[in-house]
């Protein structure tokens, strides 16, 4: 190794000397036996922290005395084997998998750019969909709901979006405690008095396309399409939604802009595959 | 046991607690520790990837390590998860952060938040701990717990949670915004709190916080989330309801 002048360094990047590394050791050891604690595991016993860490029983033993008392590690229901500690709940952070809407917002302001049209981002809500994003078009457009607004997932075609990526047992389950289905028809025209099979019959579209183009013939001849984003157990993230007056928007358009909008949802797609998206938890079901 | 690992794991804390990078100094000094002690705990700390150093500086932050535990213990509370879509439709309604906080004894620590939509938005960050009637989160629960909860500190305090008990809700005035004020609602399960969800930001006036047109929407919202904790209770279970809570001290 080459030598370095250490007087010149700042004092952090000083090489630590050796007599000091080795008072050091106990520390470092404590530190590898909370870092098996950052595996697939939710608890340990010293046996096994011992045996997989190379170290004898009595100083793993002392490093889980020394990590519980300071909140790091807490013994687990049992009494005799740890799990990490509140301690380690307040080492500040970020969480960047809450933040939808950020990830989402790139492709929303690419897909308005390409169609100059209206773009919603919505989500599941307990047995809603809920927009919790869009960026409206200029002039003559489709405009948003009220802010935060739950629509019921088999009332409005991009609620059935969203009510497809559930599975079968959830949608019956669903569709069991929306009954009477016609409940909502005054609110939301565009669907009112579906059956059931009707309903199921948008599901089976959705799933079968991967996305649902639709008119509705309350807004003026406004003309949409949606995608669902899934993650890789099929489960929804969100659905992004681009909706214009059929006149600019209508099925041709939309058939030339399919192979540029699939490309700008692509990465997203990819991401959502990766990140297992939150529970949707129907009651009664 | 081992003083050199406590004096490790202090630094961690130090660093972990900092809303910047810190350096070796700074640490020595809030611990009251010698610059070689201080060295000594940032060296271990930093081979076994519990700091790192922010930008190649001689400043430390957090390091992998610790957002694997993180991550790991987080995935051990449902309740994030389950909230997660009513937080973002809340942060939506209001424009405001909507986060969760938990209660661990005698604390509230925020382990979930979703955004707001507002330009200038400011949260605490996740995992920040406060006791319970220290925060507007905190008090929202304190004011609902089961009986034999703690006792409370001061008259000031009791009036206010009389207050949060009759209203539904604790209001906290903003320091950004005089007058205005964030909310807390608590979330209960058999009239009982176990948690809290906040709007952070300053979204109805101090002086009349029922007046807001929003309230009977982020109501509604939050009673969804009630509804859920009584008919689905293993989804609000969190990995420290078998401690006692006079042994969580943080």
């Amino acid at each position: 190794m080459p030598s370095v002048s250490t007087k010149t360094l700042p004092a952090a990047l000083r090489p630590v000397a050796p007599a000091q590394r080795y008072r050091n050791q106990a520390a470092q050891r404590v530190l590898s036996v909370l870092s098996a604690f950052g595996g697939p595991e939710r608890d340990l016993g010293v046996t096994e922290l011992a045996q997989r860490l190379g170290m004898n029983k009595n100083m793993v033993h002392r490093a889980l005395t020394t990590l519980a008392a300071l909140g790091y590690l807490a013994r687990d229901t049992s009494g005799t084997r740890y799990q990490l500690g509140y301690r380690v709940l307040t080492l500040a952070g970020d969480d960047d998998a809450f933040d939808i809407r950020a990830l989402f917002r790139p492709a929303l302001e690419e897909l308005h750019a390409l169609t100059g049209e209206s773009v919603f981002l919505s989500i599941i809500v307990g047995r809603a969909r809920v927009n919790v994003d869009w960026i409206e078009a200029r002039g003559r457009r489709v405009s948003a709901s009220q802010r935060g607004r739950s629509v019921p997932l088999h009332c409005t075609t991009m609620s059935r979006a969203l009510l497809a990526c559930l599975d079968d047992r959830e949608v019956a389950a669903y569709l069991a405690g929306a009954a009477p289905l016609t409940r909502y028809d005054e609110i939301f025209p565009e669907t009112a008095g579906a059956t059931a099979q009707d309903i199921w019959d948008d599901v089976a579209r959705v799933r079968r396309d991967g996305f649902v183009t639709w008119r509705n013939p309350q807004q003026y001849g406004a003309n949409y399409i949606a995608f669902p984003l899934l993650d890789g157990a099929g489960r929804p993230h969100a659905l992004i939604t681009v909706g214009g007056p059929l006149e600019r928007f209508g099925p041709e358009r939309i058939a030339q802009l399919m192979p540029p909008m699939l490309a700008i949802l692509q990465p997203l797609r990819q991401h959502c595959r990766n990140v297992v998206a939150a529970p949707v938890i129907i009651e009664g079901s | 046991m081992s003083s050199s690992a406590r004096r490790a794991l202090r630094i961690l804390e130090t660093v972990g607690a900092a809303d910047r990078p810190l350096g070796a100094t700074e640490i020595g000094r809030a611990l009251g520790a010698s610059a070689g002690t201080v060295f000594r705990g940032l060296d271990a700390l930093e081979r076994a990837g519990y700091v790192a150093r922010f930008r190649s500086a001689p400043k430390f932050v957090l390091g992998k390590s610790v957002a694997a535990l993180r991550q790991n213990l987080l995935a051990r509370f449902p309740i994030r998860d389950v909230c997660a879509p009513y937080l973002r439709q809340l942060a939506f309604a209001s424009g405001e952060t909507a986060s969760l906080t938990v209660r661990l004894g005698g604390y509230g620590v925020r382990i979930a938040a979703a955004p707001g939509t507002n330009e200038v938005t400011s949260a605490p960050p996740l995992g920040a701990a406060r006791p319970l009637g220290e925060s507007c989160p905190g008090r929202a629960i304190l004011a609902f717990l089961a009986p034999g909860a703690p006792a409370l500190a001061t008259k000031a305090l009791a009036r206010e949670l009389s207050a949060i008990r009759r209203r539904g809700f604790a209001v906290e005035e903003t320091a950004f915004a005089r007058g205005r004020a964030a909310l807390a609602f608590p979330v209960r399960r058999s009239g009982h709190a176990i948690a809290a969800i906040a709007i952070e930001g300053p979204v109805v006036d101090l002086a009349q916080p029922d007046a807001h047109d929003g309230l009977p929407h982020w109501r509604e919202i939050v009673h969804s989330v009630e509804r859920l904790a009584q008919v689905r209770p293993a989804l609000f279970a969190g990995p420290f309801d078998h401690l006692e809570a006079d042994d969580i001290v943080l």
